[in-house]
C-alpha cells in the first residue's frame, strides 16, 4: 500500500494484528482479528476490527475514537487484508461493521485503496440478500474477499 | 578460537519481517472476545441466509485445484 499507514504488530500466524492510532485525542490501541468460521461446510474468516479498552484489554464495542486519522487507520486495516491473503491465498474473508456506519467505513477503505486492491483481490458486496462485484458508489451491507 | 560476539538488536520476543516491515509478536487470542463472538455469530447468520458469492467459490475451487496440481497431488 502506498498510502500512509501505521506500523503493524502481528502474531506469527498472521491472524491477529494490532497497531497504535496516534491522533488529536492521544494514542488508541486497535486490534484486528481474523477468526476462522465454518458455514454450510465451507470455511471462511471473519475480519473483526476495533479499539481495545485500556482497562479490560477487550474490544470496545461502543468506542468512537475520532482521533483524526481515519484514512491512515483504514489503509492500515486494508494492508492487513493484503498481508493475510498473501499467506492464506485461498481464504475467503467476510467483512461487516458492527453498525451500518462502520460498514460504510470499510466501504471507504475499499474505495480509497481500490486501485491496489483490484490488482490482487476479488471483492463482492452484499446488497439486499445478493452478492455483487464491488462497485465504488454502492453502499453495501457486507463484503466478501478472495485473493485473485 | 575466539568466541563470536552476538548483539541483541531487538527487544526479546520480537522480530522484524524484512519483507513487510511488520513486527512479529505473540498476540493475545481474541477469538473469544465478546465483541468478536457477536460479530462471528452475525456473520454466520448472514451467510446462512444469503450464501456465498458463487464467483468467489468458483475462483477458490480453481485455485485449490491448481495448487494440488502444482504440488503433484490430485486428491
Amino acid at each position: 500500500m502506498n498510502r500512509k499507514r501505521y506500523i503493524l504488530v502481528t502474531d506469527p500466524g498472521l491472524k491477529r494484528f494490532t497497531f497504535q492510532s496516534v491522533g488529536v485525542k492521544g494514542n488508541v490501541v486497535k486490534a484486528i482479528e481474523y477468526t476462522p468460521v465454518e458455514v454450510s461446510g465451507l470455511k471462511l474468516y471473519n475480519l473483526g476490527f476495533g479499539d481495545l479498552n485500556n482497562f479490560s484489554d477487550e474490544f470496545d464495542d461502543l468506542s468512537i475514537s475520532n482521533n483524526g486519522d481515519r484514512d491512515k487507520i483504514l489503509s492500515t486495516v486494508a494492508a492487513t487484508v493484503l498481508d493475510f491473503t498473501r499467506y492464506f491465498p485461498g481464504a475467503l474473508i467476510y467483512v461487516e461493521g458492527s453498525t451500518s456506519t462502520r460498514t460504510r467505513l470499510y466501504q471507504m477503505a475499499l474505495r480509497a485503496n481500490i486501485e491496489e486492491i483490484n490488482k490482487v483481490l476479488s471483492v463482492f458486496g452484499l446488497l439486499k440478500g445478493t452478492w455483487f462485484p464491488f462497485k465504488e458508489n454502492v453502499n453495501y451491507e457486507a463484503f466478501m474477499v478472495l485473493r485473485k | 578460537m575466539k568466541k563470536k560476539e552476538t548483539f541483541q538488536t531487538q527487544p526479546e520476543g520480537f522480530t522484524f519481517d524484512p519483507l513487510k516491515d511488520r513486527i512479529i509478536a505473540n498476540l493475545k487470542d481474541r477469538s473469544n472476545d465478546p465483541y468478536i463472538v457477536k460479530k462471528v455469530n452475525k456473520a454466520i447468520e448472514t451467510i446462512k441466509r444469503v450464501g456465498f458469492p458463487p464467483e468467489l467459490l468458483k475462483l477458490q475451487a480453481e485455485r485449490l485445484k491448481n495448487s494440488k496440481l502444482e504440488a503433484g497431488t490430485t486428491n
